[in-house]
Order: C-alpha cells, then structure tokens, then sequence
C-alpha cells in the first residue's frame, strides 16, 4: 500500500472526517429539500454525488463499513433518480435514519472504534427500495464478528484466488522466497497506456519471478488497455521495494502489494465465497471501486485482528484530534491576508529607508551647523577691522554693503537642510499613515477569517424541526433568513445549543396543535422562524414562532408561586417575560421529552451570556413570542472601559456598563451597612473596587466615580478612582492556576506594554455579594 | 553522543573544569543556570529555562495567591510572574530596582520566577548530583532534585515541574484560604516540612 494511502495518516484521516462531514450535511439537506419536492432533480443529483463522494472517500480510508453502508444508500439513491422508487415520507424517514447511522459510524471511527451496532434492519428496508432481496455475503458485513477467522478469507478473497491456486501457487515459491500480490490500476489517459502493463511486467520481472498474472502476459503484449491487472509474483525482495519499483509516474495510477500469508497453507478456509476475479474487460467504475472494497475489506479486518496494538496508538491520535477546531477559509481571505503582508513588508522598506534620509539629514545639519559657527566666528573676527574702519571714516554704507556681500548668504545656511528635512518627515508621516491604515486592515481581515456563516449551525435546524414536530404531531414549517450571517467561530461553536434549545421551545410550547390551531382561527401549519442579521456591531439572532405566545399572568402567578417575585410586585409585561429565563421556571403543565424539565431557558441566558450576550423574549398572546439573542460580532476584542483603581488599570466590557457617574462622597447613603446611591429613581448598591480587590489606596478626594454595570437583571455600581475612556482591547487569556481569579475574565495589553486585566461583571457582582455576606458574618462576630 | 562532542560543545566550561583539578575528566552532561535565594545557591535545569530577564512593573492580580506577584508581558503572551521568596518563606532583601527573573518554560505552561540574583550556568555531571537531605534548607524536599558541589559551592537543585504542577497550586490554594478570609495566611505546602 502506497504511502498516501495509508489508513492511519492523520492528515488524511482530519481531511475525510471534515469532508464527511460537509457530505452528511448536504446528503441530509436535500433529503429533506426532495420530501417538500419529491420531483426536484437537481436535489437527487446533489444527493447522489454526497453519497457517492462519501462512500469513495470511506473506501481510500478503508473504513468498509461505511463505504458498504453507503453504496448501499447511493443504490437506493440511483433507484430514486431512476423514478423506480417514488419518494414517499416513508423512504424519506428510512434514509434519514441511515444518515443517522451513517453520522454514528464516522462518529464510531473518529473515535478510534468500528460501528458495532446491528444495522440489518435499515440496511434491509433500504435493499427493499432497491428490490435486492439477497443477503450480502457474510464476508463482507460490515461488522466483522470473527475477525480471526475473517481475516485469511478475505485475504484470499481480495486476491482473487481459489484455494487450490493459492496453494499451487504457494509450492512454487522456493523457502526463501515470498509470495506477494500485486494489484494495479493503469492511468487510462496516458497515451501510451497500451505498454503500461510491460512497463510494469517489466518492473517485476526485475525483483522476481512471476508466477501468474490476469490479463496473461500474452494478453499484456497485444496492443490492448487494461484498467487493472493482478500479479503474483515468488521473490524474495520486500513488499517496500516492489512498491518502489512498480512505483512508474502516469503509469500506475495505484497499486497495492500484499504478502501472502502463509496461514492460506493453513486449511481453515472451507467457509470462504469464492470470488474469482474475472479478467477485467472494461473499466467498469463500479466494478472497480468493489474490488477496491474487497481488498480494503481484507485490510481492515487484519488491522481488527491486531486491535490491540493500534488502540494505544489510536488514543493518541484521539487526544491530538480534540487539540484544535479546524476552519474552513475562502481562499481569498488568505490572499488579502498575504497582500496586506506585502504592504507591511514594503512599509518596513520604505521605513528603513526614512531611517537613513534622517541619518543623512543630521549629519548634513552637522555639516551645515559646522559651516555656520565658522563663519560667524569669522564674522566675529572681522567685526573689530570693521569698527576700525569706521573709526578711520569709512562709510558706514560700504561697510554695510561689503557685510552684506560677504556673510549675507548667513542667513540661507540650512535652507537646503530644512527643506530635505521637510521631505523626510513628510515621507515619514506619509509612511506610518500607511501602516496605519495597514494594521487595522490586518486586523479586520484576521477576524475576518475567524468568521463563518450562521449557515453552519442553521442547516441542522430543518432537521430538527422536522424530527420535532412529527414526534408532537404537530406540523411546522421552518424559514431560515439571513443565513449568510457571519459570525466569530468561537461564537458559532456555543451558539448551537441555546438555539437548539429555543427552536425546540417554540416547536413544543409555542405552536398549538393543529386542532388548537384550526379553532383559534389560524392554519393548520405553524410556522417557525429563525432569523439573523447584523446590527452595528451585534449580530441579532431571532426565534420567533406563530404559536400560543406566553400567558403573562400564567408567568407572573408562577413566578409568586416559586417565591421568585413579592405578589405585590407590579411588573410590566416585558419584565414579566423575561422571569421564564429564571432558573427552575417552567410553565409547561406536563413535561415532555422535549422540553418543560424547568432546566431550559436559564441554561439560554447562561450560555448566551457567556458569550457577551443578551437573550430577551417578547410575546402576544394568542398570536407567537420572539426569542431576541443579540451577540457581539467576535471574543476576540471587545470594547472595554479602562478605569483607573489606585495604580492599576482595568477594563471594564463595554456591553455590561449602564452609565457612569461622578458623585461627590455625600452623595453616599446607607442603607442596612450597604453603601448605595441614587441614580434618578433607583437605588443602586455600591462596590468599592479597592476593597474588593485589596487595592491600597487612599479613599480620599472631592469626587468619585462610579461605573454602574448590569448583568442580567442585577445591577451595581463600581466605584473606581478615574475613568480613562474607551477602547478596543484584545482578550487575552490567563493560563494557569495561579492567576485564575474570580472577577478576572482576562487580560489585555496596553498601548505603553503593561497588562490590564478584563473585569468579569458576572462573577465580580457575585463576588461582591459573597464578600458582602462575609463582612456581615465577620462584623456580627465581633458585636 | 561522544565524549568529544561534549566537550566541544562545553568548551565555555572546559576552562572552568581545569581549574578544578578532581573534575578535569569528568563529562558535563548536566547544566543548570544558578541563582540564589536567601543567602543559598540553587540551580534549574537549563532546559526549562526560557530566558532572563529583569523587570519592574507586573499587573497586580487581585485575591491571587500571595506569592503571585502578578502578571508579565512577556513580548505579547502574559505571563505568570511568582515570587520564589515568598514561596518558600525565604526573607527578601532591599531592593529598589527592577527584579531578577528566571523565565521557565515548563511541559504546559511559561512563567516567570522572581530570584534574589541570578549567577550564571554551571555545567556539571549528572553522576555528581546527590539526592537531598531532609536536614538541608528551607524548601519542601520533594521540590528538590538534588544537590550538587561545584567550584567549592553547594547547588540546591529545584525541580520545577513539581514546584509549578497546577494540581499542587490548587491544593496549595486551598490551604492558603485564600477567598474566605480576609488576612491571608500564607499556604504551607511549600516549605520544609517539619523534623519529626
């Protein structure tokens, strides 16, 4: 087996998995596309081709099963295209759930496993589509069950050889030599295609002696093209070396080389199918690729045999695997990327550059300075001569004029150094715009790579929402807009949870069911939308459905009941939607598989809130609710507001500040030994940032400053000694152990190179609270 | 690896070998840059030493462990600065300038020691390394590597791996109480334990 092929390449095994993976996804999505439009070809046609890139790929990775599985899928695909098979909810549900298998065995396999559970009921309903009602032979299930005993047979099988001639064969070979199998597919579009076959006779000839060959060696001489040819060969060279040999580029397209075993001499093999390879007369695409299957078959099952050793290996492969998320990225990303490389590399020059016109300039001015002082001095010098001239009763008007003559260019000395100077600094300042403008392009286009469509977690909702809504006996159309979205990949990753979770909640709370429905007037199908765009610099995730909408008042008693509000409490209706993301809160009567365990929606917030954002819910009775994410576009920068607490600097993320203040210290009141002030109307509790972080610094001064911050529904203020102003900062994180501290969400680095930490407003309100209580417990100690 | 090449590639330290008339055969397989702490010389394997480097302005982290003394930009990663003497309970001496860092690039981490001074690398024979004695210094011995004579001076070895293992920072933060309380002890898991 050529190297490039080899099955426990990492590279290649990341490539198929992320390729199969973009596979499944297209095969699941027109699947479901062709259930709404049973007749749409192209749809078929894209199918297809997901089915049969798949089950090649499955193959050249020799995982058989799943290229088993998937041939068999594709074949009822092909049965469907061919209008034999009518596409019916039934056939739809069967190939779904094949997908679903077929998710399970890359699942299984990137895992480092083999796919053990029993297949034969779907795979049997698929063969009934495609009218097969034979068995596959045993020794090429997917699942091996005696991998041992599998494994000489199909040894065998793949090399196309009874047992007789394997034997036969076998006693031709001399002790010391081997008896290796070559397996060889021609490159059809050489011209000289015809003489490949000697070519590589030839080749083998060289490093031993043929035994037998398909096509003979005298079909081999006439001026005929073979796709394939098998050999057999008695040598005593390695396998590695008649690879290399054979190896003749656009000749050989691929080759594989086996040893034969000497466990064919050992008789156990009476069960064997005996699949003698015909003498392959066209380049029959699909009798091709199921002999490459039988030999990878054979493979595979060898490789079963010595699990043991490869489970180890494999582990590793598992750790390194989960290291790191891969990004798909158009290409042409890259290449602004690389062009704004360029420019910075050609600012670099022309930098440089402006460096030696300064050093030139300098020494110029040195030069000109020199010259200045010289002639000053002679001036100097000169001036008593003059003054005696006067004396003797010259004319003051001579002597002016003769000044003049001689130290008159005095005044023009650095002209020419001024002006040269000039140029450099304009070329300077003209350079460092650039970079400028550089940068920050830099900048953008690195997010830029980090961002991906919605469309990567939208296109699993169709899906969903159709597994859903037949489970509830509901029927609900999904619309997806603005899938074309982009969205920070870190961002994209957490997303599809809490999503999952309000698509789910709309599908089994919000719509009714179809008589609900029908006596409240509306049609049958209830409607789910999932909607993205862009705002500014969020990004606005809507799940809205056409459902019952949430009962206020069934809220608002429910939130009495649990102890969440005081009944006296008015709240408005929008304050009063937003109780369901409290934790424990579930209006539902009954809970259903689906939803209503009362984990749900604070799980939401909580996510959502992880990731910088906010989720809120509006709704009408009787006529749906809107789920409203909003998110920042990336992590990786955030705008934060730097303060100033005794000598350090933090910031503060932008999106949870409310508004800042300045108070004087009397504006300070207390209330039950919290500090608090009045904002307008509330009353807002007060944190004293040094206290929190043990900051020594001295409380004293006319005017404090207070940050108020808010996240969810809480609300508190920071108080902090000065305001720096806003900026962009780049999250950092902070590694170890030693400085994960509560309140910290990470680090940043300034303009000047010192780090600024990145307060964490969630976890420093709840730090604040827990010191508060300690406080409290500390002072009623010592009373 | 010869003998020769050793040597070759010592050559900095071959000088230093001659003068010590017992070692002049010796090969140095083992080198270590020294520093001291306390009054006492000390040695880290030079494979997990990144760079040194002095400086002066780390970002304080607030309720960190004690002898974190903050964070370091560390040419655009940040770092974690810890300061050795607070960490064995050692006394600090005067000091107005900037500190003396040792930055160490452990198996999954890169953090910055703060030392009293740093000497300079000692090349050595790993057969010369004695395992340490419980009677000897200030630092839990499980910290130690060994000790090592060399040019008439005694090297503690530290083993950083398991100075800095991050189970042992956590249980170290947990002795430490570091969120409960408000007068922060010192955690204890760092020094000598107590003769018995």
């Amino acid at each position: 087996m050529s190297d490039y092929l080899d099955p426990n390449n990492e590279e290649l095994l990341k490539d198929f998995f992320m390729e199969a993976e973009l596979q499944v996804d297209t095969f699941e999505q027109n699947i479901l596309v062709l259930e709404n439009e049973p007749h749409n070809k192209e749809a078929v046609d894209e199918i297809f081709r997901a089915a049969h890139t798949l089950k090649g790929a499955a193959g050249t990775v020799q995982m058989d099963e799943l290229a088993h599985f998937t041939h068999l899928c594709e074949d009822t695909l092909d049965e469907i295209r061919s209008g034999n098979v009518e596409v019916t909810t039934e056939v739809v549900d069967t190939i779904l759930s094949a997908i679903d298998i077929i998710k399970a065995m890359l699942e299984a396999r990137s895992d480092g496993g083999v796919y053990q559970e029993d297949i034969s009921q779907i795979s049997g309903r698929l063969e009934e589509f495609i009218g097969k009602d034979s068995p596959k032979p045993a020794a090429s299930a997917p699942t091996p069950k005696a991998p041992a005993a599998a494994s000489s047979a199909s040894a065998k099988e793949a090399e196309g050889l009874s047992e007789y001639e394997a034997l036969e064969l076998q006693e031709q070979c001399s002790d010391r030599e081997k008896l290796i199998f070559v397996h060889i597919n021609y490159d059809e579009n050489n011209p000289m295609n015809t003489v490949g076959g000697v070519q590589i006779y030839a080749a083998l000839k060289k490093n031993g002696r043929i035994l037998k060959s398909i096509p003979d060696l005298d079909d081999l001489y006439k001026d005929v093209f073979y796709p394939e040819a098998d050999f057999y060969i008695a040598t005593e060279v390695d396998v590695e070396d008649i690879e290399k040999a054979i190896d003749i580029p656009d000749v050989v397209l691929s080759s594989t080389v086996n040893e034969i075993g000497n466990e064919i001499d050992s008789s156990a093999t009476e069960s064997v199918d005996e699949v003698k390879t015909e003498e392959p007369k066209a380049a029959d695409p699909e009798v091709e690729t199921a002999q490459k299957k039988d030999n990878s078959s054979a493979d595979n099952k060898k490789e079963a045999a010595s699990a043991g050793k490869e489970s180890a290996k494999k582990e590793t492969k598992k750790s390194n695997k989960n290291s790191g998320s891969i990004l798909r990225v158009d290409s042409r990303r890259i290449d602004n990327l690389l062009n704004l490389v360029s420019e910075t590399v050609i600012t670099k020059a022309s930098f440089n550059q402006i460096n030696s016109s300064f050093n030139e300039n300098i020494l110029e001015l040195q030069v000109c300075n020199n010259n200045f002082r010289e002639r000053l001095k002679e001036l100097f010098d000169k001036l008593p001569e003059y003054l005696q001239n006067i004396q003797k009763g010259a004319e003051i008007k001579d002597i002016k004029a003769d000044i003049n003559e001689r130290y008159g260019n005095l005044y023009t000395v650095f002209d020419g150094v001024e002006s040269e100077l000039k140029t450099t600094i304009a070329k300077f300042q003209n350079t460092s715009q650039s970079l400028a403008r550089t940068t920050s392009e830099l900048q953008e286009g690195v997010m830029q790579i980090r961002m991906v469509p919605i469309s990567q977690i939208f296109s699993r909702f169709p899906r969903l929402v159709r597994d859903l809504s037949r489970s509830c006996g509901k029927d609900i159309k999904l619309i997806i807009e603005g899938q074309d979205t982009e969205l920070d990949k870190s961002v994209i990753d957490d997303l599809l949870d809490p999503l999952i979770h309000c698509v789910r909640n709309s599908v089994d709370h919000g719509i009714e069911s179809p008589e609900e429905r029908a006596a409240a007037g509306k049609p049958e199908n209830g409607t789910v939308m999932l909607k993205a765009r862009n705002e500014g610099n969020m990004i606005v995730i809507e799940v809205s459905d056409d459902g019952k909408g949430i009962d206020v008042e069934k809220v608002r008693q429910k939130a009495i009941d649990n102890g969440l509000i005081h009944p006296s409490k008015s709240l408005s209706d929008v304050e009063a939607f937003n109780l369901i993301f409290e934790p424990g809160f579930s209006t539902a009567k009954e809970v259903t598989n689906i939803s209503g365990r009362g984990v749900g929606l604070d799980v939401v917030r909580k996510q959502i809130e992880k990731l910088n954002g906010t989720v809120s819910v509006y709704s009408e009775k009787g006529s749906g609710s809107v789920f409203t994410i909003k998110l920042p576009l990336t992590l990786a920068i955030i705008q934060g507001l730097l303060v100033r607490v005794g000598t350090e600097i933090y910031a503060i993320p932008i999106t949870s500040v409310v508004d800042s203040h300045r108070i004087k210290p009397e504006d300070i009141k207390m209330i039950d030994n919290y500090e608090v002030f009045n904002v307008r109307q509330d009353v807002v509790s007060l944190i004293r940032l040094n206290r929190l972080f043990r900051i020594p610094t001295e409380e004293t001064g006319d005017y404090y400053f207070i940050v108020i911050v808010g996240s969810g529904d809480k609300k508190m203020g920071l108080m902090v000694d000065s305001l720096i102003g806003e900026e962009d900062v780049v999250i950092k994180p902070l590694k170890d152990k030693y400085t994960n501290s509560p309140g910290i969400a990470g680090a940043t680095i300034l303009g000047d190179g010192t780090v600024s930490l990145i307060i964490d407003v969630s976890q420093l309100l709840d730090l604040g609270l827990k010191r508060e209580i300690e406080e409290r417990k500390l002072r009623e100690a010592t009373i | 690896m010869s003998s020769e090449l050793v040597e070759l590639k010592d050559l900095d330290f071959v000088s230093e070998e001659h003068d010590d008339a017992r070692s002049a055969a010796e090969v140095i397989d083992y080198k270590m840059v020294t520093f001291s702490l306390g009054g006492k010389d000390y040695g880290i394997d030079i494979m997990k030493v990144k760079e040194i480097s002095k400086a002066s302005k780390f970002t304080y982290v607030p309720n960190s462990i004690p002898f974190v003394k903050g964070v370091y930009n560390l040419r655009g990663d940040i770092i974690s600065v810890i300061d050795l003497r607070l960490m064995f309970n050692l006394p600090i001496p005067e000091n107005n300038g900037p500190e003396n860092m040792v930055i160490l690039r452990l198996e999954d981490n890169t953090l910055g020691v703060i030392v009293d001074s740093i000497d300079k690398v000692v090349g050595i024979s790993s057969e010369k390394i004695q395992p340490p004695h419980p009677l000897f210094g200030d630092i839990n011995i499980k910290f130690i590597k060994g000790i090592v004579e060399n040019q008439e001076k005694l090297y503690i070895i530290l083993d950083v791996e398991r100075v800095f293992d991050q189970n042992a920072a956590e249980s170290a933060m947990q002795q430490g109480g570091i969120r409960s309380t408000i007068t922060k002890p010192l955690p204890t898991a760092y020094l000598a334990l107590p003769e018995p």
